[in-house]
């Protein structure tokens, strides 16, 4: 843990950001409660050291959970495998390669992420097991509630971009002057169709499974 | 199902059925058969068409797949050839760079670390400017273009468009001239949508802004007529074609409902680590499937028709078959009906109707024997007596058999006098009179009704239907005709005819066993008795002349009649013998209206006479009173007294010859 100059100090940090996501799909099928803790909410144009809290991610029921993790650049996460079946994490994005290979029921392994950017991360195994970790360069970032409402605290009282994503959506992005400290906003995310296959760690398509 | 058929009766009695309903064999399984089949190839040709359409869809999904692999391998590969053929290759970092701003998701997304400055790009676009060679690629023709939409670089074609042209307006027109299809995805969609449909046949363009340090500074487009890419997505007709990028979707094609259809997505990947965006490709599986639809109706459906009607064809010809049997039943039956009681049936294979022939059959004989039995005794038996022998056919044994029967012999006396002064139409009606009268008299009483003998008749009890009174039964009959005889002589009286006070009647009664059955032949026949017995009853009928009775019984038939009738009183007015007969008969005469006192003395005269007291007799018979409607057998016996006192017969052994009376 160590700052860098420039770093806004807790006497800054009275910036805030309140305010509420709105989700719109194209598709009937989706769930848009559900797809609501998929939202992350964060500012850019301000770099912080990353927590020592150790970030988790769950593989349980042939799924990531959550499928959606922002984090702090240098930050930790840890892959538990509380399935009953072996699962291979990996990733070729360009924020993070990385595969740990075939991982046993009960077993976990960490990932250190040290570069800002858009990791998808992927079971060689299960084409439908899908991450997305969002790698971001300080901890001002949050997720709404169910029903979408918000709340960015601790920011500094200058001009910052705010990012609105969803692994689904065009991510909308706006300009805001925290000078004054609080401000409203409402996103408008509209979803995408459902995105498409992926290819496994070695770039070829999956093979075709019954199960 | 009563209300199926209705029957109603015509004016003659005859049973009609009401057309309420009426359907044939042939229509009902013709009918059903033609729907089953139908019915059956129906839901074959469904299944049929289910197992079409999985496979069609399966065809489909994977041509969409094979489809969107090679449209995405395509823009894969064409990125690559350009990056060759501008003297680099995708691993050269410059190049790479630029194809990171062209994938630009972390960039998006504010994240991106590597930043590619200004004059990265314009030394990459010196060192494209630098290439002047006409360069074609297999698969692409790449266009960067400025953020004013000024083209920095092109490559394919032999179009020099100058510096700084107004590309909204020269460039698509030069676009247009040298038959390049070309387009165009701006900032602003819908004037690029514009572009898209003036120009000819554009299928894919990637319109991606190139971004640095937030700032768009060009764009590139890629899109080749001639590419074998642009031939695969021809070749994908029908198909809708999706691509989202982090700059928003372009569709072609027409949406629609996406459960009729299929889809296929992929990445769309540039050097295997660039993601552009994403490619959906999908077909609405109606439209391709139609024209194999439309076949199959053509065909499948007259096909299903046809052999429906084949099917019902069979089974009308079937139904004919079936029901020939039961029409030729009808023609019988309906002969039968007409009185013709002969049966003939042509025997079917099929049990049921087998059966129901059989049945017919021994209804028919059923019918004949109790025909025969009406016919038979009709004239001879009350309607209820005809019930009962019907009820139990055989017992009727029309063929003879030996009966214990009482049988009386009735005759009207002096008819002759009587007739002489009636014209003959007069004669048989008075005759008939007669009949009528003493007839209902024995029907009463249950008689069987034998032949008339000219002015009389004879009549039974006990055949064919077994009376075990039948002796009892004949004496209270024979009583009541004399009463109806008698009432039906005073009428005549009364009417003053001719000879109708000395008219009479004489009944002669006799019980034992005889002979009854139908005797005669074919053409005639007649319910009879015959026997010695029968014989005897007809002489005591006659032998009422010599006593001045109306009524003798024989002392069989007062014994007979006696165990059912315990108060009936008869005496005994004579022995008799009879030729051809060994034992002698006692005959009596009805006595209750006789006085206690009268029949006391008349009896113990005959007893005298027994015991060879002629004399005595004689005395007694003089001496005793007169009685009503005895004076002839009293005569008689004094006669006889008088006779043998004076002369007594040497062999008398107590009977007296019936011819000699």
């Amino acid at each position: 843990m160590w700052s860098q100059p420039g770093l806004a100090q807790s006497s800054e940090a009275t910036g805030q950001l309140r305010g509420r996501v709105i989700l719109e799909s194209k598709d009937a099928a989706t769930e848009l409660q559900a797809e609501m803790n998929r939202v992350v909410i964060y500012a850019v144009g301000l770099s912080e050291a990353a927590p020592s809290e150790l970030k988790s991610v769950e593989q349980k029921e042939t799924n990531f959970v959550p499928s959606v993790l922002p984090i702090t650049r240098g930050q930790k996460v840890r892959f538990a495998n509380i399935d009953t079946l072996v699962h291979n994490v990996f990733s070729t994005s360009e924020a993070k390669e990385f595969d740990l290979g075939d991982q046993s029921p009960g077993t976990q392994q960490e990932v250190t992420f040290n570069k800002t950017g858009l990791v998808q991360i992927f079971c060689n195994i299960h084409p439908q097991m899908s991450l997305t970790v969002l790698v971001l360069p300080n901890r001002r970032y949050t997720q709404p509630t169910a029903d979408g409402q918000f709340s960015l605290t601790g920011l500094p009282r200058r001009k910052l971009k705010v990012f609105a994503y969803h692994p689904r959506a065009r991510a909308l992005s706006q300009e805001f002057d925290f000078t004054g400290g609080e401000l409203q906003h409402e996103f408008k995310l509209v979803l995408s169709k459902t995105p498409p296959a992926h290819l496994n760690k070695h770039g070829k398509p999956y093979k075709k499974s019954k199960y | 199902m009563s209300e199926a058929t209705e029957q109603s009766q015509d004016s003659r009695g005859l049973t009609l059925t009401s057309r309420a309903r009426r359907i044939s064999l042939s229509w009902v399984l013709g009918l059903a058969i033609g729907v089953i089949t139908f019915l059956a190839i129906g839901s074959s040709l469904l299944v049929g068409i289910g197992a079409a359409r999985r496979a069609a869809r399966d065809a489909a999904a994977a041509q969409l797949a094979l489809g969107a692999q090679e449209i995405s391998n395509s823009v894969d590969v064409a990125i690559e050839a350009l990056a060759k053929q501008i003297g680099g290759s995708v691993a050269d970092p410059l190049i790479r760079a630029r194809l990171a701003h062209l994938s630009r998701q972390d960039e998006s997304l504010g994240l991106a670390e590597s930043k590619v400055t200004r004059a990265d790009l314009e030394e990459a676009n010196r060192y494209f400017r630098s290439v002047k060679t006409p360069l074609f690629t297999d698969h692409a023709l790449l266009l960067l273009l400025d953020r004013e939409r000024q083209l920095i670089y092109q490559s394919g074609g032999e179009v020099a468009l100058g510096e700084a042209p107004d590309l909204r307006a020269e460039f698509l027109d030069q676009m247009e001239s040298e038959g390049l299809a070309v387009s165009l995805l701006s900032q602003d969609s819908a004037a690029g949508r514009k572009s898209l449909r003036h120009l000819s046949e554009p299928l894919l363009l990637l319109g991606r802004p190139i971004v640095v340090n937030e700032q768009v500074l060009g764009y590139v487009v890629v899109a080749d007529p001639a590419s074998p890419l642009f031939e695969k997505l021809a070749e994908l007709q029908g198909v809708r074609i999706e691509i989202q990028s982090a700059d928003g979707e372009l569709q072609f094609g027409e949406d629609f409902d996406p459960e009729h259809g299929i889809e296929e997505q992929r990445e769309l990947r540039i050097a295997g680590d660039f993601v552009l965006g994403q490619l959906r490709l999908s077909r609405d599986l109606r439209k391709s499937l139609r024209p194999f639809m439309m076949n199959l109706y053509a065909t499948g459906i007259p096909a299903a028709f046809g052999v429906s009607l084949l099917a019902f064809a069979a089974a009308v010809v079937l139904a004919r078959r079936l029901s020939r049997p039961i029409r030729e039943m009808r023609t019988q039956v309906r002969k039968v009906r007409g009185g013709d009681l002969q049966l003939k049936l042509s025997g079917s294979s099929i049990h049921e109707i087998q059966d129901l022939e059989t049945d017919l059959q021994n209804m028919v004989d059923g019918l004949r024997q109790r025909d025969l039995i009406k016919s038979t005794f009709q004239r001879y038996l009350p309607p209820h007596v005809i019930e009962t022998l019907l009820a139990d056919p055989e017992s009727a044994e029309l063929g003879g058999r030996a009966e214990d029967i009482t049988i009386l012999f009735i005759d009207l006396a002096n008819f002759t006098a009587f007739s002489e002064r009636l014209a003959p139409g007069e004669l048989v009606g008075r005759l008939n009179e007669f009949f009528e009268s003493i007839t209902s008299a024995l029907v009463a009483e249950g008689a069987t009704l034998g032949s008339y003998t000219g002015d009389g008749l004879v009549a039974f009890f006990g055949a064919p239907l077994r009376q075990a009174d039948h002796a009892a039964r004949a004496v209270r009959a024979a009583e009541r005709v004399i009463e109806s005889a008698e009432t039906l002589f005073g009428v005549w009286r009364q009417a003053k005819l001719h000879g109708s006070d000395r008219l009479g009647i004489r009944i002669g009664l006799n019980s034992g066993e005889v002979i009854v059955g139908n005797v005669g032949s074919q053409y005639r026949q007649d319910y009879t008795a015959i026997g010695d017995n029968v014989n005897l009853a007809s002489r005591l009928e006659g032998a009422n002349k010599a006593y001045g009775s109306k009524l003798l019984l024989s002392s069989a038939t007062y014994l007979a009649a006696r165990e059912h009738m315990p108060d009936l009183r008869a005496q005994r007015v004579d022995r008799i013998r009879v030729k051809g007969r060994a034992q002698a008969l006692e005959v009596f005469v009805l006595s209750q209206s006789w006085s206690v006192d009268f029949e006391r003395e008349f009896q113990s005269c005959l007893e005298l006479f027994d015991k060879a007291a002629y004399a005595e007799a004689h005395r007694k018979l003089v001496s005793i009173a007169d009685h009503p409607h005895t004076r002839q057998l009293i005569e008689l016996w004094q006669r006889r007294a008088l006779s043998f006192s004076e002369q007594p017969p040497p062999e008398f052994d107590g009977a007296f010859q019936f011819e000699k009376l």
